[in-house]
């Protein structure tokens, strides 16, 4: 810790974007990108007598989530409208929930140091993301593009629970790894589909009550989510210990600077007005809905990390590298299913697939190996058909071609010799190649049988399964002998 | 040919489809009308080729006797309802030249009956007003007396039908905008229960109670055009899954057994007499057509008023926000700040009314005042809508009541009272703080020749009781025959 | 009984409201809003315990719609009023500071 009279606390505020076709309210497409004002419709416009209607698919993500986060979900909830008038937000107020947000009262787990922190998540709301201003000073205008007007949000917002900066950016990951197992968004911070405000605040170690807080709005990749707590508790603790006093106001981080700066101005006329919308029923979630909801959940990342080292046998840091990625445990879990050695299927991945990958730049999800020839593979050196030096022959082939460990062993003749007879065959071929050696060794020098185990593999094209070829050899030898 | 203004819808579809008259004719005749009318202000933008085109396939299709309830018929449309392709002003200023991109699910509706829409109708700004005065495009005229207001917020699309230009329009009614101008203007109008009709693509006033009827010259025509209007829309979430019922078919019923309320509160002093008179005459009339009047009470009216001007007005502030200037409608030159660029673009564009309650709806949301006003409001909404539950699930089936305090008054004679002219509202508005239907129908006339309305309140979704009503009234009595035309 | 707001008070309303303080008959608005204000405080005397504000007229619940595509508007029709564009952007004075 860098303050060692102090202690940081943080609560984030995660928006993430829904993976949904169309967006919250509306029928114009989600998708990212686009050229400008080109995703949209009249209700995305904002034109006069449009109306928005709620997007069922929506609802259930955020019901997904809150079961997935341990979250109550509001059996009666509903939108309200939030007022601010900005080239981004078209119909003058945001749609979002207030008073009744759609999940409450959760939490999430997190291990920093190998210590586990229960993390407060006071509420889940669903709400519309605006669109975007793009500032050029150059002409002295602002552009504005609509196509990100209306795509769905879920606001997750954490208790004061966090105490550093490196506990904010687990549980940021935490949060977006549940987002990504639950198939609900892509928690994609470089595209902005996952985004977070950090509230933050200092006070003596020791003392219960909070200090003034600001917000620190802008912060768009893990690494910022570090860099702009430790920035910004840095200053508020130079203002401290100056004997100054920290003001509550909402600060931009430059990611160019690493630093935040006063967003001045804003504050003062921020009167937002929420009212429920009279344009959108109230929502009544049947209970049998959200039980149909929970019995189709996938199971969670640290459900399946627990399953890993328990079951199979994983060491807790491989098991949290195989469920760190929902993509990461479904390769893993076809790999196991086709060559059934839970180890074997782990080391592969995380070593020779993944150091491949990495050197040439490649995601899983573009990986040549498919996970189904990955666990053919393994299935081979278990059968001992490879030895392990050939599968990583193998492999690398694979790798090139995409192709499928049995053709290339067809196509190279690399099949390991495993067959008692065929392998002696070779060693009496070597014994009556090589008397010399042989007598040395039946006259008590050990050392030349290393020798004699080179020439049968040599003899066998290095195809002989050394492991039989070795116990073959000394039982031949020992023949001799008698 | 000359007196084709002066048949019903039903007397226009038949002549059409016996070919006595083509929609080209008819059309023309009412276009010709319109053209000889103007001093009436009645129409903000009129659309003779659309129209003219429009009648063209009708006759087609009426040749190929591929006809549907409207084939052929000319309408108006109140200018708060989007029109692709045709100016939809609001009578505002600032969207003096905003053409929608799309229809309104009303439009699509009469459109997919093979309406003929003419023009589109002048109203208070943004349906904000009881005279049609604050219509940036200049007050509308009553046809009985030039100089009295037509009644608003949907005065054109009143004056349109009593001056014989038309014979149905659309109107909108958020506090009784389609109810007063009938009122004042001798024709009949509905306000359907909230949710019967879509508001997608109606410029929205008060969102929660908004809701589009039909106006027209008498109660069978209001029935074909209910018709036409209602059902679910996919497009507006808080339109309702409900059949619709074929609304002509109770017409002609007998009154017996109908039970017709008479609330003390709305028969009170200040009321002028001759209205009092003609409504009380108006129900004997039913009780001699068979029905039964009990007298009612609904306690809390005297907070109707006042909640509505808490309520309506917060959700108008909001509504209202979409009007920045940025992405349509009138937007301020020179402005170096987008601060500027807002308040200057608003500040241009609207008037002094939609101003006021915006800055009303601004306050009662505001932090710190959200619990006083809005949210009080709306706990008195609820009791206006008990006293309604309460008298409807024992005591009667309709509520008779006058349909407001006095006849058309002079034009100029209010604007500069706004509170004067809130009160003016204060049969009307209850209805929609209960999301009820109601109509008005002509009962009489004062001594000036100023018409007066019969107001029948219904249950929720019982449209067809008060349209039997009203057709039972207006079949044994003369005043719907009586008219201005000129 | 509401008071009278006073001009500064009102005039922070109108800038929440986005109009503008500049308004050539501000003292007749500011004067009708406190007539309208006053006129509607009626209110406070009503007696509204144990009653649930009703924000919605109809106890209507769960309308949805299917996660499915339709209904947009080219960018031509959507920008069709816009007034000042810059391609197909459409274009505001510099935005100094601010979130997005």
């Amino acid at each position: 810790m860098f303050i060692e009279d102090y202690e940081i606390v943080v609560g984030l505020e995660v928006h993430a974007q829904l993976a949904t076709q169309s967006k919250i309210f509306s029928g114009a497409s989600a998708t990212f990108g686009g050229n400008p004002n080109s995703h949209v419709d009249s209700v995305t416009m904002g034109l006069p007598g449009c109306l928005p209607v709620p997007n069922k698919k929506v609802i259930e993500s955020a019901i997904k989530l809150g079961l997935a986060l341990n979250c109550q979900i509001r059996n009666y909830n509903r939108f309200a409208r939030k007022h601010y008038f900005y080239p981004d937000l078209p119909k003058g107020y945001q749609i979002s929930q207030f008073e009744e947000p759609i999940c409450e009262h959760g939490h999430l787990n997190i291990t920093v140091d190998d210590m586990v922190r229960n993390i407060g998540i006071t509420r889940i709301h669903m709400e519309e993301d605006a669109g975007k201003n793009i500032h050029d000073s150059r002409t002295n205008a602002s552009l504005v593009d609509l196509n990100r007007a209306g795509v769905p949000l879920l606001e997750i917002v954490s208790e004061p629970d966090l105490r550093s900066p490196e506990e904010a950016s687990v549980y940021l990951r935490g949060i977006r790894q549940i987002i990504r197992f639950l198939g609900i968004g892509d928690g994609n911070m470089e595209e902005g589909s996952l985004r977070c405000d950090a509230n933050i605040s200092l006070r003596p170690r020791g003392s219960l009550k909070f200090g003034t807080r600001t917000e620190i709005k802008n912060i768009n990749s893990f690494k910022f989510v570090e860099k702009a707590i430790f920035y910004e508790a840095t200053r508020q603790l130079k203002i401290l210990k100056e004997g100054g006093v920290i003001i509550q106001e909402t600060r931009l981080f430059d990611s160019a600077t690493e630093t935040t700066r006063s967003m001045r101005g804003k504050e003062g006329a921020a009167d937002y007005r929420y009212f429920p919308d009279p344009d959108l029923p109230p929502l009544h979630i049947e209970e049998s809905w959200i039980q149909e909801i929970r019995s189709k959940l996938p199971i969670l990342p640290h459900q399946k990390k627990v399953e890993l080292v328990e079951s199979y046998g994983l060491t807790d840091y491989d098991a949290s590298l195989i469920t760190s990625e929902r993509e990461n445990l479904e390769f893993y879990e076809e790999v196991y299913s086709a060559c059934k050695n839970a180890k074997l299927a782990c080391n592969w991945m995380t070593s020779e697939l993944f150091g491949f990958l990495n050197k040439n730049g490649k995601h899983l999800k573009d990986s040549p190996v498919s996970a189904k020839n990955l666990g053919q593979l393994i299935k081979l050196i278990d059968q001992g058909i490879l030895s392990g030096r050939m599968a990583k022959d193998v492999f690398e082939e694979m790798f090139e071609t995409s192709k499928t460990p049995e053709a290339i062993i067809e196509e190279k003749g690399l099949k390991q010799v495993s067959d008692p007879k065929e392998i002696i065959n070779i060693i009496q071929k070597v014994i009556s190649e090589c008397p010399d050696q042989v007598r040395d060794y039946l006259a008590g020098k050990e050392q030349v049988f290393g020798f004699l185990v080179g020439q049968v593999m040599k003899n066998s094209g290095g195809k002989a399964n050394p492991k039989l070829a070795n116990e073959a050899l000394k039982s031949e030898l020992q023949k001799l002998m008698e | 040919m000359t007196n084709l203004h002066e048949l019903s819808l039903k007397q226009l579809r038949t002549g059409l489809d016996n070919k006595e008259f083509s929609s080209k004719e008819l059309t023309e005749h009412s276009l010709a009308r319109i053209a000889s009318h103007q001093e009436l202000n009645a129409f903000i933008n009129v659309t003779p080729e659309i129209a003219l085109a429009a009648a063209d396939v009708a006759d087609q299709k009426i040749k190929n006797k591929d006809v549907k309830s409207l084939t052929g018929i000319p309408l108006a449309i109140k200018d708060l309802i989007l029109t692709k392709g045709i100016k939809t002003t609001c009578a505002s200023k600032f969207l003096e030249n905003f053409v929608a991109p799309y229809n309104a699910t009303v439009i699509e509706k009469l459109l997919a009956e093979d309406a003929v829409i003419v023009g589109k109708t002048n109203l208070d700004e943004f349906a904000m007003g009881s005279s049609n005065e604050n219509s940036a495009f200049g007050p509308v005229k009553n046809p009985w007396n030039h100089t009295k207001v037509p009644g608003g917020s949907s005065g054109g699309s009143a004056a349109v039908i009593a001056a014989g230009l038309v014979r149905a329009t659309l109107g909108t009614d958020t506090g009784g905008s389609i109810r007063q101008p009938c009122s004042f203007c001798s024709i009949t109008g509905i306000k359907p229960t909230y949710g019967r009709v879509s508001r997608y693509g109606v410029t929205a006033y008060a969102s929660s109670l908004d809701q589009v009827g039909p106006m027209a010259g008498n109660v069978e025509d209001l029935a074909v055009m209910l018709n036409a209007l209602c059902g679910k829309d996919p497009l507006d979430a808080t339109s309702v899954s409900l059949k619709t019922p074929d609304f002509t078919k109770n017409l002609g019923q007998d009154l017996k057994g109908l039970r017709v309320g008479m609330p003390k509160e709305y028969f009170i002093d200040g009321i002028q007499a001759e209205v009092r008179s003609a409504v009380e005459n108006a129900v004997k009339q039913l009780e001699s057509l068979g029905a039964t009047v009990v007298p009612v009470s609904l306690p809390n009216t005297e907070h109707a008023v006042p909640t509505y001007y808490i309520i309506a007005p917060a959700e108008a502030s909001s509504n209202l926000g979409r009007f920045d200037g940025i992405r349509f409608g009138n937007r301020a030159t020179g402005c170096e700040t987008l601060e500027d660029l807002y308040c200057e673009s608003r500040s241009q564009g609207f008037g002094i009314e939609v101003k006021r309650r915006i800055m009303m709806g601004t306050y009662v949301l505001s932090s710190g005042y959200y619990d006083a006003y809005y949210l009080k409001a709306q706990k008195v909404r609820r009791l206006v809508k008990n006293d309604f539950d309460k008298v409807f699930a024992k005591d009667c089936d309709v509520i008779a009541s006058p349909v407001t305090p006095t006849t058309a008054f002079d034009l100029n004679s209010r604007v500069s009272d706004p509170i004067q002219m809130y009160l003016n509202d204060i049969f009307t508005i209850p209805v929609n703080l209960a999301g009820l239907p109601a109509l008005s129908v002509p009962c009489g006339f004062d001594q000036n020749n100023l018409p007066i309305g019969l107001h029948l309140i219904g249950k929720a979704w019982d449209e067809e009781t008060l349209l039997k009503t009203a057709f039972a009234y207006e079949q044994s009595t003369e005043w719907s025959k009586k008219n201005c035309y000129k | 009984m509401a008071m009278n707001l006073s001009k500064e008070e009102v005039l922070k309303i109108i800038f929440l409201a986005r109009l503008s303080t500049k308004e050539e008959n501000l003292d007749q608005m500011i004067n009708d809003f406190n007539n309208v204000l006053n006129y509607v405080d009626a209110l406070s005397k009503v007696n509204v315990d144990n009653i649930e504000p009703l924000a919605h007229v109809h106890e209507s619940y769960n309308i949805y719609r299917e996660d499915v595509c339709g209904n947009g508007l080219t960018t031509e029709e959507a920008l069709l009023n816009t007034s000042d564009r810059s391609g197909s952007f459409i274009r505001v004075p510099l935005i100094i500071e601010g979130e997005s």
